[in-house]
């Protein structure tokens, strides 16, 4: 019986196969690994802390209960990945939320609401000054990003914070290369008009 | 050439800033939401257990019936076994006559059908076409690219309507 240790050194198509085979430490694994990028990558597409949640455990569900489908040829962060997208753009289109709010979403009216909808930084540096400054920085990327067309959002945030290849992006959107190199090439367009004033500070 | 360094240092800025993101998680208990939906597969040797318990606990009368059945099975074959054994050189000899037979069969059939399609008006219509020997190349690859062609799309066609195989679209 493998425990969740020996898991962390396996490649995904590894705990998948132990996954189809009924061992369920292999399915948390798998929840474990890609929780957070999943839910991120969402987060930061809808904008919404219930709705992205809501998404990210439907994309899980999906994914876990198609495990048989799953074609190995495939990166399974690839599919992943493209569910989710397909999740958030699926939603997006359903209702379109236009701008970013750190304060919270803008539907938010109680203050539970504009407290859970908030963006909130997790991953705190040692330094406090240096922490502040990276905070008000990343607050501003996540305020170009929120400006991006979903499209592009997804591409240049699968790109940059997850750091994907250009034909995984490719895949996991289901785009031609093409589209995807010219979507990013227009994301940093749009990325250094928005945060042009930085090179002022 | 200023305006230029300071955009490559800006598209840097904005580069590493980009991968320094933090991720977000979700609130607790998340895990225990996704797996309560989740539908476990059962391991293979628990399949087995349960399929032998779900046999042996049948009503008697079915058992009785299934037990009916292996036995005259078992003595069916009792009897089978050896009288196939005893008579192993005359069922070969037996098997080869019928094989031959089918043999001849066929290539008589094949022979009957060479002669027809040679005699026929319609192979007469194609020996007296005027094709000169010099053009046997031609069309003979045209043909062959015209069969390719062919097979390509009758691929394309039995594909999936999307004419794309994409893992998640189909599994989902």
């Amino acid at each position: 019986m493998p425990t969740a240790k020996d898991l962390a050194s396996l490649g995904d198509q590894q705990v998948v196969e132990l996954a189809r085979a009924g061992k369920e430490v292999a399915y948390r694994e798998l929840l474990h690994r890609y929780e957070r990028p999943v839910f991120s990558l969402i987060y930061r597409m809808v904008r919404d802390h219930a709705a992205a949640e809501d998404l990210a455990q439907e994309t899980f569900v999906k994914v876990l209960n198609a495990l048989d489908s799953y074609r190995p040829e495939y990166k399974f962060s690839s599919w992943i990945f493209k569910i989710a997208n397909n999740a958030a753009i699926d939603h997006l289109r359903r209702r379109e939320v236009r701008t970013l709010s750190l304060d919270g979403a803008p539907d938010a009216r109680t203050a539970d609401e504009i407290q859970a909808t908030a963006l909130q930084v997790t991953d705190h540096g040692p330094n406090p000054l240096a922490e502040v400054e990276s905070r008000e920085l990343g607050a501003t990327i996540e305020q170009a990003i929120a400006k991006l067309r979903p499209e592009y959002r997804a591409c240049i945030l699968l790109r940059h914070v997850e750091g994907r290849a250009y034909e995984e992006i490719a895949e996991s959107l289901d785009l031609p290369l093409g589209t995807v190199k010219t979507y990013i090439h227009r994301a940093r367009l749009e990325l250094r008009e928005s945060l042009a004033h930085l090179k002022d500070d | 050439m200023d305006k230029y360094l300071e955009q490559d240092e800006l598209d840097r800025l904005i580069a590493r800033e980009l991968s320094r993101l933090p991720y977000y998680a979700p609130s607790r208990g998340f895990q225990g939401r996704v797996m309560a939906q989740v539908s476990l597969p059962e391991p293979r040797a628990l399949v087995v257990l349960q399929r032998t318990r779900a046999w042996v606990l049948q009503p008697r009368r079915a058992l009785a019936l299934a037990g009916a059945y292996v036995a005259c099975a078992a003595i069916a074959l009792g009897f089978a076994v050896p009288w196939v054994l005893q008579h192993v050189p005359s069922i070969s000899y037996g098997t080869g006559l019928m094989a031959a037979k089918v043999l001849g069969a066929a290539r008589e059939l094949g022979m009957a059908l060479a002669g027809w399609v040679l005699t026929s008006r319609s192979y007469e219509a194609v020996r007296s076409l005027p094709i000169l020997q010099e053009h046997l190349a031609g069309i003979t690859v045209l043909l062959t690219v015209a069969y390719a062609a062919a097979a390509v799309a009758l691929y394309r066609l039995l594909k999936s309507p999307r004419g794309k195989s994409v893992p998640v679209s189909s599994a989902l």
